[in-house]
């Protein structure tokens, strides 16, 4: 579903966020991304998201490459970012409107997909207000529907779960697993290492730039936990500077 | 003081986006070309103003009427001030982005407040600058007045923008309030804004037009001067204390400045933060429910997308669409008055000028300071990553911005042109340059305005009245179509070829062809420039 081949990223000024990142997201699999602050966890989402152009390597979203058929690759996809910043003059129900008609989703469609869940998040009752008067837990929960009301096949989510509510979130996890059943994907980062290590069938740690741990979860994390396997190799890079 | 002055550093910071320029690495040099330009904008329209004063103060001189000129100048000085800060007060005073983060810092409301107030004063200072420095200069030419006429102009021009700044203030403020009271907020607030400020307008010019017929009988100057005086109602004091050098008006007009502005800042110190929560809060009803939905084609969605944008943003909306309202109603009123103002306006352009020509020159001038485009890309801010993410090419939400530019010019061309068509009733070459300018002039325009903002653009901005008045995307568009409308319009009187029309053709065919070749780099660069953004 997804496939990121010696992916690298030089900004203006020579700093070198990603240096040939190589992972692959299967059908049905969660794969976390995790790493510290500045590793370079934001720079792949958006690229793979066709946010931030790249000129090393390759980004393949089902087959589709997101340089050369950034639109074909977009109809699948859904990115979420970690502070989703939305139309403040639109209602909720306006930005879901716009995306259904931008994504071809038909009327009848989008009533039962918008319905349902915005149930699942409780949400239903704040889509008549304007974007501008919701919280940021809120703006989330609504970032999350629209994402999910087009049917996408790729999920790319930055710090998804930030902002939301236990409830919410808990209804967020039910949710992915349900893209993955169906023969979905999702990628996601996160610094909750505790939801990583039970949401995700595979992990991907990266450190400044470079993918220092993929596999799946029991194999990356081995006897430890996840957080005491990620402090290890973040303290032995420092070691390293 | 200390925290005063780090909180005016930071807006200045904020300017042009040159700082952000200045510490990215690769866009020093734009920085310092920005810099450039904008002192070279500046200099151009100190130019034009100088220019401009100069006939005025010429004409005046020969009249024998030189002592009105500075209260002319002053008066005009005010009532622009007055009329922008009704647009600027909003964004500027009450709708910052940064406010939560400015007053959880130990900085009291009453520093952060008057941080403010210094900041749109020091702009409305630098227009009023701009305005009355070369006009006393050109003043100092003719009269050779005294030492005392400098001291007394230097500390007037300081204090001019006080008043009409806390009037404006107070002006747009309350229209936010109504605005807020009112269902369907944001488009009765604009609604009433426009009517505020064309009634201002049509206001002064009533007034002029009604004293101007009585002095130009009697005692012209003097009648100027009443006409002035309604306008802005310290222009007398303003008169006594600059041309008369009189002490105790200096003293009254200075005290009444300084009072004003005092207590307005010190009332709006007191209730800064009140004010801010009660404008800025979000009603939220929170029982909707869903209903049956419509489908819209992806075209149409963007459309309607880029018309919520614009409309909710006050500024915006005023910035962009007074100019088209304006030459609508110039039109009607032309219709009505035609026959009494066309003698008046005959004595001064004389005989055998082309109305028409003129007139589609004027249309063409309105619509093509009303670019909405200009700004549209920055004003996406950091909600462009919808754009980014969504299955559309980046020239299908280019094109959408550019037909929405169209949709409001466009319509407001035809009118104007309609209307002095049926007026004037010119013969066919001057009528299709009637329509064919106006329209010509709208689709450059929209489409040299989002190249503009393509190539420059600000996505931090912490306030919509930055981008929106404040960017280049904002005025060169309306610089470069100042100069093309006037200086067109001006050639067009001075070549009398074909009835002087040849060069109203010449430009209506450059502009066409400019807006072809402009389209075909968007097509070809659309990918790259959203990719850059």
């Amino acid at each position: 579903m997804l496939e990121i081949s010696n992916f690298s990223k030089t900004y203006k000024g020579g700093k070198r966020a990603v240096d040939c990142l190589t992972l692959s997201v299967r059908p049905g699999e969660i794969v976390g991304f995790i790493g510290h602050n500045g590793a370079g966890k934001t720079t792949t989402i958006r690229a793979i998201a066709g946010v931030l152009g790249f000129e090393e390597g390759e980004i393949l979203i089902d087959g589709k490459s997101i340089r050369r058929d950034p639109i074909g690759c977009k109809k699948v996809l859904a990115y979420v970012p970690d502070n989703p910043d939305l139309y403040e003059y639109l209602t909720g129900m306006q930005y879901l409107n716009f995306l259904c008609d931008v994504f071809g989703v038909s009327a009848k469609l989008r009533e039962k997909r918008i319905r349902e869940y915005a149930q699942m998040f409780e949400f239903e009752k704040n889509l008549g207000d304007v974007i501008g008067s919701y919280s940021h837990g809120m703006k989330q929960r609504l970032a999350l529907i629209g994402a999910m009301v087009h049917d996408p096949k790729l999920l790319i989510l930055d710090e998804p779960f930030v902002g939301l509510d236990p409830v919410a979130a808990h209804s967020f996890k039910n949710l992915m697993r349900g893209v993955c059943d169906q023969g979905g994907a999702v990628f996601f980062s996160t610094h909750v290492l505790d939801v990583a290590e039970k949401l995700c069938d595979k992990i991907a740690i990266i450190r400044r730039g470079k993918l220092v741990a993929f596999g799946e979860t029991d194999r990356v994390r081995g006897d430890s936990s996840l957080e005491e396997v990620f402090l290890d190799l973040v303290e032995s890079g420092a070691a390293e500077q | 003081m200390k925290k005063l002055c780090i909180l005016l550093r930071l807006h200045r910071l904020e300017l042009f986006g040159i700082n952000r320029m200045m510490h990215t690495p690769g866009k020093r040099k734009r920085a310092w070309a920005v810099i450039a330009l904008a002192a070279l904008c500046g200099v151009g329209a100190l130019g034009l103003i100088g220019l401009y004063e100069y006939f005025l103060a010429l004409g005046l001189n020969a009249l024998g009427m030189l002592g009105i000129f500075p209260e002319m100048l002053v008066s005009v000085a005010a009532l622009t001030t007055l009329v922008t800060t009704v647009f600027k007060a909003p964004d500027a005073l009450y709708k910052m982005r940064d406010f939560d983060l400015i007053l959880s810092l130990p900085v009291s409301e009453k520093t952060v407040a008057l941080a403010r107030v210094i900041k749109i004063y020091s702009l409305n200072l630098l227009f009023t600058l701009g305005v009355l420095i070369p006009g006393g200069v050109l003043y100092g030419i003719f009269a050779k007045p005294d030492v005392q006429f400098y001291l007394a102009y230097a500390l007037c021009m300081a204090l001019s923008p006080m008043v009409p700044m806390v009037l404006g203030a107070i002006i747009g403020a309350a229209l936010h309030l109504a605005g807020a009271g009112l269902k369907g907020a944001k488009y009765a607030g604009l609604a009433l804004s426009f009517v505020a400020l064309i009634g201002l307008m049509v206001g002064s010019f009533y007034l002029s037009f009604q004293s101007a017929d009585a002095a130009m009988l009697t005692d012209m100057a003097g009648g100027i001067g009443r006409t002035l005086s309604r306008i802005y109602p310290l222009a007398d004091l303003y008169h006594g204390a600059v041309v008369e050098a009189d002490p105790a008006a200096l003293a009254g007009y200075a005290a009444i400045s300084l009072a004003c502005f005092l207590l307005a800042a010190v009332a709006f110190g007191q209730g800064f933060v009140r004010l801010n929560t009660f404008l800025n809060a979000r009603h939220q009803a929170g029982n909707f429910r869903i209903r049956a939905q419509k489908a819209s084609p992806a075209r149409r969605a963007l459309l309607r997308r880029e018309f919520a944008r614009y409309f909710a943003c006050n500024i915006y909306v005023l910035n962009t669409a007074f100019g088209l309202i304006l030459a609508v109603l110039l039109s009607v009123a032309l219709a009505i008055f035609w026959k009494k103002i066309f003698p008046v306006v005959f004595l001064y352009v004389g005989l055998g000028n082309p109305i028409a020509v003129l007139a589609a020159f004027g249309l063409a001038l309105f619509v093509g300071m009303s670019c909405t485009t200009g700004v549209s890309v920055s004003l996406e801010g950091k909600n462009l990553w919808i754009l980014k993410t969504l299955p559309v090419s980046p020239m299908d939400w280019m094109l959408a911005k550019i037909r929405m530019n169209l949709w409001l010019s466009i319509p407001c061309a035809l009118i104007g042109s309609t209307i002095v068509a049926l007026v004037i009733r010119p013969g066919l070459g001057a009528a299709i340059v009637l329509f064919a300018l106006p329209i010509s002039s709208a689709a450059f325009v929209a489409v040299f305005g989002l190249v503009v903002n393509l190539k420059v653009h600000r996505f931090d901005w912490v306030s919509e009245m930055r981008v929106v008045k404040q960017s280049l995307g904002a005025m060169l568009p309306v610089f470069l179509m100042m100069l093309v409308e006037m200086g067109g319009g001006y050639l067009a009187m001075e070549v009398s070829s074909m009835e002087h029309l040849l060069v109203p053709f010449c430009l209506i065919a450059a502009l066409l062809l400019s807006t072809g070749i402009l389209l075909f780099l968007l097509k070809s660069k659309a990918e790259k420039w959203a990719r850059n953004l």
